[in-house]
């Protein structure tokens, strides 16, 4: 992963010095090693082997910068890519250009991390938005993979949509279930008392089995209650965090880089 | 969010519940179903259908099927549930190493051949021979 991000920087440094003899010699010694790398590896069938002896000064040279997407095409090829991703909810992060270094690059951040898209590639940041963000540079940067085009709402959700109606029908059913279980397992374990305990044995175990199985669905449904009550809770405050109207504080960038003064709240980011 | 720095266990989807009508249709024929099988099964045993000597061995099929329904169903209903009546919730987890990325090289992902590079036979001698030439 983190190779397909470096190669593009790895480019660079074929690019010519100030003086033109100089040049030329660099010029001439950098296609006699290219010569010699190509003959040296099989790129067709680059192995594991291979890659441990390739030098740092092979590895620039054999490298072709215009195989990669680069540029200001990546920036927005990732963009497109990241903005599908976020409308799958595979990505949780907020989108926005801004000058870093005095080159204008895509931020993602989500609450607690960030990650800055270079227009050479390299990615930047930490946390979980650095990992999701990375294998997406990586296959943005291939001419031969195609980026998906993103819904037109593709924001995350607003945090009052999540509070919205949703039926309790399927924790009813279940706990129906439970309670007729329940109550016709007591009764199997009561006639199995009256009847006689040997001879409907049976019985008394089939009961104590629904009793059981009875208390084990009121379990399940009391737990997804509850976890579920607890987990909407934590995804509205970290919605509510991330679309608050402030940049959060770990972002190395001042507010002045950004494109726009705001930060976008969901509905307005990036949106031309 | 967590407050501790670590981002292990942040909610990183949640989708609500699906409820398409269809499955609460389903959920709730099959609880009542379920309800039936369960309560004619209970009835069955206290009947005594599941001696022999008394109907010629029919009832002790009979509930052996009501048996087995009752358990499929309750399989259906849970996995209805699951599937429909729960949130799609994915939360942050650290990832474990495997025993892939301890063991496995990137050259040896199609495994070896038995054959190797001298022949199937060579391999064999090597195997049953611990001296043979190198």
């Amino acid at each position: 992963m983190t190779d397909a991000s470096d190669e593009p920087s790895a480019g660079r440094t074929t690019e010519p010095s100030a003086d033109p003899a100089a040049t030329g010699d660099d010029d001439q010694s950098v296609e006699d090693l290219r010569r010699q790398v190509e003959a040296k590896y099989d790129f067709e069938d680059f192995s594991e082997a291979d890659m441990a002896e390739i030098s740092p000064e092979e590895w620039d040279v054999a490298f072709d910068a215009d195989t990669w997407i680069t540029g200001d095409e990546l920036l927005e090829r990732v963009e497109r890519e990241l903005k599908t991703r976020i409308a799958y909810r595979e990505v949780f992060a907020m989108l926005e250009y801004a000058v870093v270094d005095g080159r204008r690059s895509l931020v993602a951040y989500s609450d607690t991390d960030y990650a800055i898209i270079f227009p050479d590639g390299t990615v930047e940041g930490r946390g979980t938005v650095v990992r999701d963000v990375k294998p997406t540079v990586a296959l943005c940067s291939m001419e031969s993979y195609d980026v998906e085009e993103p819904p037109a709402d593709w924001h995350l959700p607003e945090p009052a949509d999540l509070a919205g109606e949703h039926s309790e029908l399927g924790n009813w059913m279940l706990q129906l279930l439970a309670i007729a279980q329940l109550v016709i397992g007591v009764v199997a374990i009561g006639i199995w008392l009256v009847q006689g305990i040997q001879s409907q044995l049976v019985l008394g175990v089939v009961g104590v089995v629904l009793v059981v199985i009875s208390l084990v669905l009121f379990l399940m449904v009391a737990n997804a209650r509850l976890s579920d009550r607890f987990r909407t809770e934590a995804y509205e405050s970290r919605l509510r965090t991330i679309g608050s109207g402030d940049r959060p504080s770990f972002l190395p960038i001042d507010d002045e880089a950004f494109e726009r003064d705001a930060p976008p709240r969901n509905r307005s980011p990036l949106e031309e | 969010m967590s407050s501790s720095g670590s981002t292990y266990g942040d909610i990183h989807r949640y989708e609500p519940a699906r409820e398409s009508t269809a499955a609460a249709i389903a959920i709730v024929l099959l609880t009542f179903v379920q309800i039936i099988f369960v309560s004619l099964f209970v009835y069955g045993l206290s009947a005594n259908w599941g001696v022999a000597g008394l109907d010629a061995g029919v009832g002790n099929t009979l509930l052996g099927f009501l048996l087995s329904a009752i358990f499929l169903n309750l399989g259906f209903i849970l996995l209805l549930y699951r599937k429909e009546f729960l949130p799609d919730v994915m939360i942050v987890k650290k990832r474990r190493r495997k025993w892939e990325d301890l063991y496995v090289r990137e050259s040896d992902v199609e495994g070896q051949s038995l054959a190797g590079d001298a022949g199937a036979w060579d391999t064999i001698k090597r195997a049953i021979y611990p001296y043979y030439k190198r």
